[in-house]
């Protein structure tokens, strides 16, 4: 049993059954005491949850030593693990994972408003001894995650654009992990939020829906570029509080009611966000949920972070053959609609808002793209238009580096189709698309 | 110090039982306790254990005779700690081999309801028979461990 190696066990700090530590005061009197989290960071650390000013903290910070008691939650064999205390997080993405796990324990254990992080105490592990007994048998796995992981990489190969990738790797979730609820979310980093582009597994596809940075486990993964993975829901890490927030962060009036739903299930009880990042840049967040407690494991949070990698580089890939191969200037193909009633396109500059006949469609870059079109449309009836444009367009105000151009057009597109809207853009070749015109429209500037 | 009614009670059912103390240059250590008498007058606590499992606990308290034990009601997280520095080893008695049969269906009994499988708890709190040994102390002090406010407090005997 010698040279047993932390990864080997960590399925032990799932918390699925609860850890005990042993600590000595200078004076030499021991203490015992269960701890809420032993989290693992890496083969010679751990990480306790440090919540009370309680006698473990006391000791610690005098005498470093200190022997924790974890227990395999399939076969009930026990470790001690001999730590030595180093020091203490009280920010950052360890200290904010531990923090959203340390809630949903909290809730699960009837003790919200008792459980709180104050640090996350990080301890280096001296040695590890399995403790002499009977355990079980350790189950057979059902899946080697490995194996999904690379089907899922194999599949993105075939993406030929943002959105294929998109739908690509949502379909390599569902059939190589079961997971059964996800969403791609990209981000924006000038106004700090994430918006919806792709999900699968929703009554509504929540295309469009916003999360503020650091608000619900999607938006504090974003915030901290770190994977966070809760085994037990948390009242204050749930949608509809992320969404309350997102709209008191950003003030009220007519932003509840251009606020789209996120998708998400009411019921969930496990969740794990990934961010997706390339070359130190965050793209976005790709989340996955479960109306069962405990579905996503250590190796589910390896497998999405690896899948999220591997979808950060291929986004940033398609970006640059996307600029490289960006089509030529459109056609001028011309089109005028004639007949039916006009519907009525208002646009409140503010936020870049578009209602179409009262029904709110969409805001922000994505809003402003379809007035560009809508009113070069109205001025010279063209329809054919190019990727390239929109980003040289200076009015358009995309961000300079990984404008997302591909993500808004994904987003617009996709709005205009769920809400039926009588038009329609549709892509025409690599760099380009139609505005297709169903009936005729009359824009309305509305000042406030 | 006589441990309360309520307490002696509550360290003899179902409960999970852990036990520290630490060696001469102070390194904690720890190890599941498989079941606990205590004496009619209340003043001293044998905790249970297997000799296989406890070796270094068995070693530290030679060396030292501290001992720290909690004990925690799964369900509530009501939880105590008694602390001695007088922790001898001592021989198993008559009935301590059944004593731990009706622990181990006690805590089973307590934790299938929260969840847990049966035959996880039954291999937790294994041990052989022949291997028992009592680790014996008469509490120096007490303390009301359940998360919350009060964690910490002193229990008054």
């Amino acid at each position: 049993m010698e040279n047993l190696s932390l990864e080997a066990i960590r399925e032990c700090l799932e918390g699925a059954i609860p850890s005990t530590v042993a600590t000595c005061a200078p004076d030499g009197t021991p203490n015992v005491t269960y701890v809420s989290q032993v989290h693992f960071i890496d083969a010679s650390h751990v990480a306790l949850s440090f919540q009370f000013f309680n006698k473990t903290r006391k000791n610690v910070l005098v005498n470093p030593h200190a022997t924790a008691l974890i227990i395999h939650p399939d076969t009930a064999q026990q470790y001690r693990l001999d730590l030595e205390y180093e020091r203490t997080e009280q920010s950052g993405p360890l200290f904010e994972n531990m923090k959203a796990k340390l809630a949903g324990i909290a809730s699960h254990t009837g003790m919200s408003g008792v459980f709180r992080l104050l640090g996350s105490d990080i301890y280096r592990v001296l040695r590890i001894t399995a403790v002499p007994g009977k355990p079980l048998p350790l189950p057979v796995r059902r899946k080697n995650p490995l194996a999904g992981v690379r089907a899922c990489a194999e599949g993105l190969n075939a993406a030929t654009d943002l959105e294929s990738l998109l739908d690509l790797t949502l379909a390599g979730l569902r059939s190589h992990f079961g997971v059964s609820h996800a969403m791609v979310l990209m981000a924006d980093q000038a106004a700090r939020k994430l918006y919806t582009v792709a999900s699968y597994g929703y009554r509504q596809s929540g295309v469009g829906s916003e999360v503020a940075f650091g608000c619900g486990v999607i938006g504090v993964s974003a915030e901290q570029r770190a994977p966070i993975r809760i085994m037990h829901m948390a009242a204050e890490y749930s949608y509809g509080q992320a969404v309350r927030e997102s709209i008191l962060k950003a003030g009220l009036g007519r932003h509840l009611e251009t606020a789209i739903p996120l998708p998400g299930i009411p019921d969930s009880r496990s969740q794990l966000a990934a961010p997706i990042l390339a070359a130190r840049q965050l793209l976005g967040v790709l989340f996955v949920e479960s109306p069962d407690d405990m579905r996503f494991t250590y190796e589910d949070e390896d497998a999405l972070v690896t899948i999220a990698a591997q979808l950060g580089t291929a986004i940033q890939s398609i970006q640059q053959s996307a600029d490289a191969h960006d089509g030529p200037p459109s056609a001028r193909a011309t089109k005028t609609v004639d007949g039916g009633e006009p519907s009525v396109i208002r646009h409140y500059p503010a936020d870049d808002s578009i209602f179409i006949d009262d029904d709110y469609l969409i805001k922000g870059v994505a809003g402003a793209i379809f007035l560009k079109l809508l009113r070069d449309h109205a001025t010279t009836h063209r329809i054919e238009f190019s990727n390239k444009e929109l980003r040289l367009d200076p009015k358009l105000r995309l961000p300079d580096v990984t404008d997302n151009l591909e993500a808004r057009l994904i987003l617009l597109e996709r709005r205009l189709t769920e809400r039926r809207a009588p038009m329609r853009i549709e892509k025409t070749g690599r760099g380009r698309f139609r505005l297709r015109l169903d009936r005729p429209f009359k824009l309305m500037n509305v000042a406030e | 110090m006589v441990l309360d009614e309520k307490w002696a009670i509550f360290v003899q059912g179902g409960v999970s039982i852990v036990v520290g103390s630490r060696n001469a240059q102070n390194i904690p250590t720890l190890v599941r306790g498989v079941g606990c008498r205590v004496t009619a007058n209340r003043k001293m606590v044998t905790v249970l254990l297997g000799r296989a499992q406890a070796v270094e606990v068995i070693e530290s308290v030679r060396a030292t005779g501290t001992v720290a034990a909690a004990f925690t009601w799964p369900k509530t997280h009501v939880s105590i700690q008694l602390k001695s520095s007088d922790a001898k080893l001592t021989q198993v008695k008559p009935g301590d081999v059944e004593l731990v049969q009706r622990y181990a269906d006690a805590f089973v009994a307590g934790l299938v309801p929260l969840g847990y499988a049966e035959s996880l708890i039954r291999a937790l709190v294994w041990c052989d028979p022949a291997d028992l040994i009592g680790l014996s102390f008469s509490p120096g002090e007490a303390f009301l461990q359940t998360p919350g406010p009060h964690a910490g407090e002193v229990l008054d005997s």
